[in-house]
């Protein structure tokens, strides 16, 4: 690849499209780039981005409109720009719709992976994003989601192995991202069940999912089903666990010569 | 000197930011002094304010000006801009904050009036005016000017007195001649008006609360004996310890043209008790006749 001095413009460009709320027209900046420089040049500027302008911009692209950027960000880079992904939900609106929140996150999540044909990016794409924390949970939030359904593949994966089982009654959307994750990443997926089966210890209890209508009276049955199954994390607390893990700061290095702060103490 | 131009002007920080935008290569200390005063500004509204609203966030900024501010101007430095930055960069913005917070929270903890109460030692109620204070003083529009210091200035020299009125009271309640007086509750300058009042009488006894019958004998004495108004008070001082003598000095003073005149008149004894309870010591006088 030859240099191209202008790719820092052209991210700056991006970037500042992107923030100012347009990425209509940031994509049009990618799309001028790919054609002028090539599809390499697009994949350098999008692994400068920083994450959470990757994330805007992205989640701005899923479900029906396709983004350049979807099909070229560097697995690595999408990775990181998936802790943002949860950055603009509040409290009250995982409170009140968690389901439509669940849903954006499908959509973007199974944009990326199922965007691309080719299965060797989509490997990587798993494996970036199951190397993180969020990435772990994004997908426990969509699991929760066809809990039922996880709890079947998951017993067939425990019992049969991830390659010999596949087959299920259901044919929720979430079911063939399931198997894609147990097929590549076996370890990715544990830890993705034990994200929302915290207390499942597998041959001495059973998978249960959480269900929302559950009253507060029967607790004492709760106690003693607590020992029988493992109980789900709801999709609700899921989505709360990965807005907690949203980056609360843009990582900056400490500034020379800044003093430790005070803190509370500024008030003794 | 003029007081007009002394205290209109922007609030102290706001001067030191303005040596600083003269100062070259200040970018550091500019970006360090700014994720500070963002810091405090947030600690501010969560603790006084309301850290989620915009108006919070923005009462919570003016106190942060206000109270650094408060705080270079109690400093010995000079009077320049320069001055000032350099003050703040050497301690930083957090020390300095600390530095005005404290100096509210001991202006706080002096008396507001010289009545003490039991509500005095409340905690909510210390919090209230602790609070109450801090808004006073400190609220600081960086692009008006303030005279939050000049109020500091005058707020502290008030209260000193307070506080010293007070302890003036609490001693003589603890001298009183017949036995200390045990209450929780004091009305200080009535305590300091009824001793004086009774030095009159020539015997140097200290009297720091009395009841009607108590009074009505002072007068009749008085009208009796006519005993020398300054003869006796001279005789009163010389038990008082002299950082109280001051004081009280001021209070015979002050009473000599107005109710010892009265005393020592022709007004009806009914008339003057009335004035009395009414106008100089009703707090200080038990309701019981006996």
């Amino acid at each position: 690849m030859t240099d191209k001095p202008q790719l820092p413009a052209i991210r700056q460009q991006v970037t500042e499209l992107v923030l100012a709320g347009s990425p209509e027209h940031a994509e049009e900046a990618i799309n001028d780039t790919a054609e002028k420089f090539g599809d390499l040049a697009v994949v350098e500027v999008l692994s400068g981005l920083e994450p959470q302008v990757a994330s805007l911009h992205l989640s701005s692209f899923d479900g029906g409109k396709m983004s350049l950027a979807t099909l070229l960000i560097p697995p690595q880079a999408w990775a990181e720009s998936l802790a943002y992904f949860a950055a603009t939900w509040d409290e009250d609106w995982i409170e009140d719709e968690p389901e439509v929140l669940a849903e954006s996150l499908f959509a973007h999540i199974h944009g990326m992976l199922f965007g691309t044909d080719d299965e060797e990016r989509r490997a990587e794409l798993l494996n970036a994003a199951l190397a993180t924390d969020w990435g772990t949970t994004a997908f426990a939030v969509l699991f929760s989601t066809a809990a039922e359904e996880i709890i079947e593949i998951a017993n067939d994966i425990h019992n049969l192995g991830a390659h010999r089982s596949g087959s299920t009654t259901s044919d929720h959307d979430v079911i063939p991202m399931a198997l894609e994750i147990a097929r590549t990443n076996e370890e990715g997926w544990d830890r993705i069940l034990f994200d929302i089966f915290p207390d499942w210890k597998p041959g001495e209890n059973e998978l249960h999912a959480a269900s929302e209508e559950e009253s507060d009276d029967d607790m004492e049955d709760e106690e003693s089903r607590e020992s029988e199954f493992a109980m789900g994390r709801s999709t609700k607390e899921l989505l709360l666990r990965l807005r907690k893990q949203v980056p609360s700061k843009a990582a900056t290095p400490a500034k020379k010569g800044a003093r430790p702060s005070l803190g509370e103490d500024i008030f003794s | 000197m003029n007081i007009t131009s002394y205290t209109a002007r922007p609030p102290q920080l706001v001067q030191a930011l303005e040596a600083l935008g003269q100062r070259a290569d200040n970018q550091q200390a500019a970006a360090i002094l700014l994720d500070e005063l963002c810091g405090i500004t947030a600690l501010v509204a969560k603790k006084f304010t309301n850290d989620r609203t915009a108006e919070g966030i923005h009462e919570a900024f003016h106190l942060t000006v206000g109270c650094i501010s408060l705080a270079i101007s109690q400093a010995d430095i000079a009077d320049s801009g320069d001055a000032k930055l350099s003050f703040l960069l050497q301690h930083g913005a957090e020390y300095v904050f600390q530095m005005g917070f404290r100096r509210i929270k001991d202006l706080s903890a002096l008396p507001y009036t010289t009545f003490v109460s039991d509500f005095d030692n409340d905690p909510f109620v210390q919090q209230r005016n602790l609070k109450a204070i801090f808004m006073e003083i400190c609220s600081a529009d960086p692009a008006a000017t303030w005279s939050g210091d000049a109020v500091y200035q005058n707020e502290l020299v008030d209260r000193q007195r307070n506080q010293h009125i007070i302890a003036c009271g609490k001693w003589l309640r603890k001298h009183n001649a017949a036995g200390a007086v045990r209450d929780s509750e004091m009305d200080a300058n009535a305590a300091i008006t009824v001793a004086v009042l009774f030095a009159l009488s020539g015997d140097g006894r200290i009297v720091a609360r009395t009841a009607q019958r108590e009074l009505e004998q002072l007068i009749a004495r008085i009208r009796d004996n006519k005993p020398d108004v300054d003869a006796s008070w001279n005789t009163f001082l010389e038990k008082i310890p002299p950082e109280y003598q001051p004081l009280l000095r001021e209070r015979m003073e002050q009473l000599r043209g107005t109710i010892v005149k009265k005393l020592y008149g022709r007004s009806k004894a009914k008339a003057l008790l009335t004035d009395l309870q009414d106008q100089y010591i009703g707090s200080e006088q038990d309701i019981d006749y006996a």
